[in-house]
């Protein structure tokens, strides 16, 4: 009767068996039967079932632990030996990728916060600048006499002319206070005449237009460089 | 685990873990490699790892894991192996070869009749007995397509073993 069972269950386990659809313990407990019974103990309609599994169990190789090459565990102890370098090297490589997500993810904040600043900036540096710079011309030229005057002045002068009230109407009292404390005249080259400081700031005003120029053209550099940034940005975080 | 952990439980379980390998990848060259590639992932991760229940079995599954990756990524060797098994079958010397042998270069030259799709899934099947699920993840077929190749296979070679045993 147990026997009957058994059969009745290998029936079953074939049947799953040819359909693809065994465990690997099943597989194991089929071939167990058919390697390890008797041909008396085997249902004739299952002796083909047999030729199949006895042909799949000489399929593999023979298991056994003489099988193992006996310098295995030689090399393994050698990596183990060997790893803790290795160890390091792979943390450090784990770093090493973080640092280089965070400087990755700084470089793009870096170049999207300049992208939103850059048109500020270009703006009071470059165009307004141009205007500017003629206007400091225009400034400088138009003032040197009295530049030229109160520069010269002596406190005592400039106190003389103070209580003489013969003052530029251009100057407060506070500025002439200004000018007689910090005492401008140290270390200043005299200039009296009127068209030689004419062309001194003239000269001032080219050197300025042109340092502009200058600045201006390094800013556009400047933005073409933070531009490819923003397109190499772009093609990371894609 | 600690290192000391580490050579006191796991790394006894390489004997057991070389037969696992040389069973799936049939060649003692290639499973001396995947051992040192198991034993080299595992212990650079030695400290992360906890103790596991089952060392022999978590070993083992490491092990396994190994080999699906090896086959996955070049399995060239691997299936020229067993076609060179039939190779012998053609000039088979039934008293010299052991019958270890001359079964695998019987069936190896017998699946030579499946296409190339077919015969790869059945010799990880057959030869290396690895499961459905492990086949799937090496070729990329669906778990449908592997189990309909294999059933359809192992019919046909029972048919083809008895066909040669009776005749």
């Amino acid at each position: 009767m147990k026997r009957d069972n058994n059969i009745q269950h290998i029936r079953e386990l074939l049947e799953k068996y040819y359909l693809a659809e065994t465990t690997r313990e099943e597989e194991e407990r089929l071939e167990a039967f058919f390697v390890g019974s008797y041909d008396s103990d085997i249902p004739e309609d299952l002796m083909s079932d047999r030729t199949y599994f006895t042909a799949m169990q000489e399929l593999h190789p023979k298991l056994a632990e003489d099988e193992v090459p006996r310098d295995l565990i030689e090399k393994l102890d050698g990596i183990i030996e060997l790893v803790p370098k290795n160890e390091q090297m792979n943390r450090t490589g784990k770093r090493g990728v973080i640092l280089r997500y965070v400087s990755i993810a700084a470089a793009a904040c870096i170049a999207i916060a300049v992208f939103f600043k850059l048109p500020t900036y270009t703006d009071s540096l470059i165009t307004p600048s141009a205007e500017n710079i003629a206007d400091a011309k225009e400034l400088i030229i138009s003032k040197p006499p009295t530049m030229d005057e109160t520069a010269l002045l002596t406190q005592p002068e400039v106190d003389s002319k103070l209580s003489e009230e013969n003052v530029h109407q251009n100057y407060t009292n506070k500025e002439l206070a200004s000018y007689g404390e910090s005492d401008q005249t140290d270390g200043f080259v005299e200039i009296t005449d009127p068209e030689e400081v004419r062309k001194i700031a003239e000269e001032i005003g080219n050197l300025l237009a042109h340092s502009a120029t200058k600045s201006s053209e390094a800013i556009a550099q400047l933005s073409n460089s933070i531009e490819s940034y923003k397109e190499i940005t772009k093609t990371i975080l894609q | 685990m600690t290192s000391g952990e580490f050579k006191s439980i796991l790394l006894p379980c390489y004997k057991r873990m070389y037969l696992t390998a040389l069973a799936i990848l049939r060649d003692h060259d290639d499973a001396s490699d995947a051992v040192q590639d198991a034993i080299t992932s595992l212990w650079q991760n030695h400290e992360e790892l906890k103790i596991p229940d089952n060392p022999q079995a978590f070993c083992n599954r490491t092990m396994r894991n190994t080999c699906i990756d090896r086959l996955r990524s070049s399995s060239k060797r691997y299936f020229e192996n067993i076609d060179n098994l039939g190779a012998i079958a053609d000039g088979m010397n039934a008293d010299t070869e052991a019958s270890f042998t001359t079964t695998s270069a019987f069936i190896s030259k017998l699946l030579l009749i499946f296409k190339e799709k077919q015969r790869k899934i059945l010799i990880l099947s057959i030869f290396s007995q690895l499961t459905n699920d492990e086949i799937c993840e090496i070729t990329g077929e669906t778990p449908e397509n592997v189990r309909t190749i294999i059933s359809r296979g192992r019919k046909k070679i029972k048919e083809y073993l008895n066909n040669e045993t009776g005749q």
